[in-house]
């Protein structure tokens, strides 16, 4: 053991000391990879070295590997059927990865004994998860070192990935180690890999660890990547770029000869911009957005630990690679057709930097248990971007139409075809008939909008501050954030969660009726409110009555019963009233039958001129064409 | 340029001349606006009548409101919409069939004329003013056609696109030309309908030869014809929206922008009255 350690320290040292530097994630897999870029086959040759920690008491006996780009091989793969884009690739845009060597330490060649594991779906064209049996087996807490050569066929880019014309995008483009779960760790009840195949939705799943990357191509290119710049050097018609990134989950890097860059500096973090020279005037809206969102998350969460943050705003052709998020760079689109009033290029750049919390620095699930990274960050959005823009215009203000981030995701879901399509709780590859987008970005954005009404802004801020400061670096699950929700928020919440994110349930109270009658002999107005819960969801709601001088009452409901009546004597006449006057509930399904005036609104005779008028106006349009 | 004013303000004498007409015009547009924006403000009255939220949606685009109203009682407005395409069919007939009424009107002009010669004209000419706006639909809807191709000639495709610049400025060019194509083509088919009022043909190809050799003839004083009312229209259209945008949302604006609103639609009816008479006018000049 004692000659092991050894030999691992030595390996450490002759890997450019891989695992350096201090330590502030668990750094369990971490790779030197020396990549080659062929841009005229459209290859990528690479080797790596990986050292892999393993933390648990279990002997680890196989390795198991992602191989994303075997997605791009046929289109029976897992992702390419489910994904409904057959006949996207040609036969030549295909792209693969094939692993022809792998030693480890011993020097032993254990590619021969390799396989593919479907391991959701048993579709055994899907070779996106592959199997290394170990001669020796990694010890508990031991170190695993081991030798890689690959070869990848780029795919053209159809989703994240691939090249389209001289822009090249490389995220998934290495064979990247799985999670080994120990017992206890989220819900594995024994020692478990969890490397899932890829899928056409849901994302990733990694363990943190170093990189060390070096990229061989021509000379004409630059490189946009994870990480910091270490070294460049040329090397006849080729440049050899070397990056270097720490504690991180992935590893991503983009080229193109036609890049040109920006640098900013904001709270000590190089911001570099990367995009094509015809679309460089994006480049004040996505620092601006960025600093205030950088700000925001640093004051409410904690501070962005690493050094760099590059941006990629990928070029027309490229687009299907924009707005993703990885560690250290993310990627955007933007479009020059686009007024500024809609803000896309600034909405997906507050989008994929809040995923450097929940993605990067909280590595959850993203096959799993996508709401944990994109219902959190859609969250996110909505109150920096509403921050950001106030008075409900962040993402689009245009000629007078306006609309706010949280208004927009909360018609993006209540617009969805069925908003009963599935639970929160339900993995990404599972939403085979739709609604991945709509439950996990938009109703988790909603319920937590809505938890933030029930406990208020203050104590959200610090569940959330809690859970990042308690979870960074780590692989939370639903119940430690549910936990988490409960220990700082005082209260078992237990019963909000199983409505939101365990259940399929509608949340719709309405106001049904008020009325108010004079009692002659006291001068007083006995008033009464019909409330409603139309859904099937029950969360405590208030109802507010307004009276005639002005006067408010406040009352609450448990919001249990099919309906409810409130009654009270007052000097005043009952005006109207209004059941959740604060839209605290941000999951009601409507909000225009949360209250009700006793006299009709006089609001209705403006609304009839204006659909008056504007129908005469749109009549009076043939005559243009007549 | 004489002419063309003198035929641009006898146009302007026309329409004080045709006030009967202007007011039925109005009238109908009226009529028809009705069925539509009638059932639209009861389903509004019926379903958030007695809600809050529609106050606070007066001043503003209120998106969460609009979008809670279609998410939960779109089913009224689907009603609602399939009547207002009827009712748009309807007007678009009607139209063509004033404007051949408004024509048969102005070549009597200065002499005394009744309400049913209008009546009378806008009969006589139906069918042929019918299938020369049908004839001019499609010859739009090919330009917008050819025009979108134009756009696209690079096709749409991001993969295949090198950047969006390209599409950018092909779609600015596209959309000036095609608006000065529209411009044009709008004063040929004036032209056309006067010629078809004065031929007995049944048959409108002549008049539609004849029409457009005339333009061509006297290109400038049509165009600057054109101009005019063009310029008016848009001086007028720029008030009110500016007057609409200040008013917008106050309560105690109510009347006064209704009032100026219907102004609006008179002035625009009564604009198509004038260019109609000052096209006759001109062809009678020149």
């Amino acid at each position: 053991m004692i000659t092991r350690v050894a030999t691992i320290l030595l390996f450490c040292l002759s890997s450019s000391c891989l695992l350096k530097g201090q330590t502030i994630s668990p750094r369990i897999a971490n790779y030197k990879i020396q990549v080659e870029l062929d841009v005229d086959q459209k290859t990528l040759k690479g080797s790596q070295k990986i050292i892999w920690q393993n933390i648990s008491t279990d002997t680890i006996k196989e390795l198991r590997f992602h191989l994303y780009y075997n997605a791009f091989k046929n289109d029976q793969s897992t992702f390419l059927k489910n994904g409904g884009r057959d006949g996207f690739l040609s036969n030549s845009e295909f792209g693969w990865t094939e692993v022809f060597s792998f030693i480890d330490s011993d020097d032993t060649q254990l590619v021969g004994n390799s396989y593919y594991d479907p391991v959701d779906d048993g579709n055994v064209k899907d070779q996106t998860v592959l199997v290394i049996p170990l001669a020796s087996p990694i010890m508990p807490l031991g170190l695993g070192e081991f030798e890689m050569e690959w070869k990848a066929k780029i795919p053209k880019i159809m989703v994240r990935t691939g090249y389209n014309k001289d822009f090249y995008f490389f995220a998934q483009w290495f064979p990247k180690l799985g999670v080994y779960e120990p017992a206890g760790m989220r819900y594995a009840t024994k020692g478990q890999w969890n490397c899932h195949q890829y899928h056409s939705s849901g994302e990733y799943y990694s363990d943190f660890g170093n990189y060390n990357v070096s990229m061989t191509l021509p000379r004409n290119f630059i490189v946009a990547s994870s990480g910091d710049l270490l070294s460049k050097r040329d090397e006849g018609e080729m440049t050899v770029w070397n990056f270097s990134v720490e504690d991180v989950i992935d590893f991503t890097w983009s080229c193109s000869p036609h890049f040109v860059s920006e640098q900013r500096v904001h709270n000590g973090v190089k911001l570099k911009y990367y995009s094509y020279p015809y679309k460089t005037h994006f480049a004040d809206r996505y620092f601006n957005t960025l600093s205030f969102t950088m700000d925001y998350l640093n004051d409410h969460l904690g501070p962005y630990p690493y050094p760099t943050l590059s941006i990629v705003d990928a070029p027309l052709h490229g687009i299907f690679c924009g707005g993703m998020e990885y560690p250290t760079l993310i990627s955007s689109i933007s479009f020059c057709f686009l007024p500024k009033g809609v803000r896309v290029a600034e909405t997906l750049i507050a989008h994929e930097y809040i995923h450097q919390y929940f993605m990067q620095l909280i590595a959850t699930n993203e096959t799993e248990e996508p709401w944990m990274d994109e219902g959190i960050t859609t969250y996110y959005e909505g109150r920096i971007m509403d921050a950001l823009y106030e008075g409900n215009r962040a993402s689009i203000d245009v000629l007078g139409f306006k609309v706010g981030n949280a208004e927009f995701n909360r018609t993006e879901f209540f617009g969805s075809s069925n908003i009963k399509i599935a639970p929160n709780t339900r993995k990404s590859w599972e939403f085979e008939d739709g609604g991945y987008s709509s439950i996990s970005y938009n109703k988790t954005a909603i319920w937590l909008k809505t938890l933030e009404g029930l406990l208020g802004i203050e104590k959200m801020d610090e569940i959330m501050k809690e859970y990042f400061l308690r979870w960074k670096f780590k692989h939370p699950c639903k119940n430690d954030f549910v936990d988490i929700v409960n220990e700082i928020s005082g209260t078992d919440m237990h019963w909000f969660f199983d409505q939101v994110l365990e259940d399929v349930l509608v949340c719709d109270y309405a106001v049904d009726y008020a009325w108010s009658v004079e009692n002659e002999e006291t001068g007083t107005y006995y008033s009464s409110v019909i409330v409603h819960r139309l859904g099937e969801m029950k969360i405590p709601v208030e109802v507010r009555m307004s009276f005639e001088d002005g006067s408010q009452r406040l009352e609450e409901w448990d919001g249990e019963a099919p309906s409810f009546r409130f009654s009270c004597n007052e000097n005043s006449k009952l005006v109207s009233a209004e059941i959740d006057p604060d839209r605290k509930i941000y999951i009601d399904k409507n909000f225009i039958n949360n209250s009700y005036s006793i006299k009709k609104s006089k609001s209705i005779k403006h609304y009839f001129n204006r659909f008056l008028m504007n129908t005469q106006q749109a009549l009076e349009a043939f005559n243009f064409i007549i | 340029m004489g002419k063309v004013m003198q035929a641009f303000l006898k146009g302007f004498s026309t329409v004080l001349n045709s006030k009967r007409i202007w007011f039925f015009q109005y009238a109908m547009n009226l009529l028809f606006a009705l069925f539509i924006a009638y059932p639209l403000s009861k389903l509004l009255s019926k379903v958030a009548g007695n809600s809050l939220t529609i106050d606070q949606a007066i001043g503003n685009f209120n998106y969460t409101i609009i979008n809670d109203f279609l998410q939960n009682y779109g089913l009224g407005i689907e009603a609602i919409k399939s009547q207002s395409v009827i009712v748009f069919i309807i007007y678009f007939c009607l139209l063509v069939f004033f404007n051949a009424g408004i024509i048969h009107v102005a070549q009597r002009f200065p002499g005394a004329y009744k309400f049913r010669d209008f009546l009378a004209g806008g009969a006589e000419y139906f069918w042929r003013f019918l299938r020369l706006s049908i004839y001019f639909l499609i010859i739009y809807l090919l330009l917008i056609f050819l025009a979108f191709k134009i756009v696209t000639i690079e096709g749409l495709s991001p993969f295949k696109l090198e950047n969006e610049l390209g599409l950018i400025s092909r779609a600015r060019i596209v959309i000036v030309i095609l608006l000065i194509l529209f411009f044009i083509l709008n004063a040929i088919s004036d032209i056309i309908k006067v010629f078809i009022t004065r031929s007995r043909d049944t048959y409108i190809t002549r008049s539609i030869v004849m029409g457009m050799s005339f333009f061509k003839k006297h290109f400038l004083k049509f165009v600057s014809l054109a101009l005019l009312q063009l310029g008016l229209l848009l001086l007028i259209t720029g008030s009110y929206l500016i007057f609409r945008k200040f008013s917008n949302g106050s309560p105690n604006w109510f009347f006064l922008v209704f009032l100026i609103g219907q102004f609006f639609i008179m002035f625009r009816i009564g604009l198509r009255i004038w260019r109609l008479s000052s096209v006759y006018q001109l062809i009678l000049r020149v």
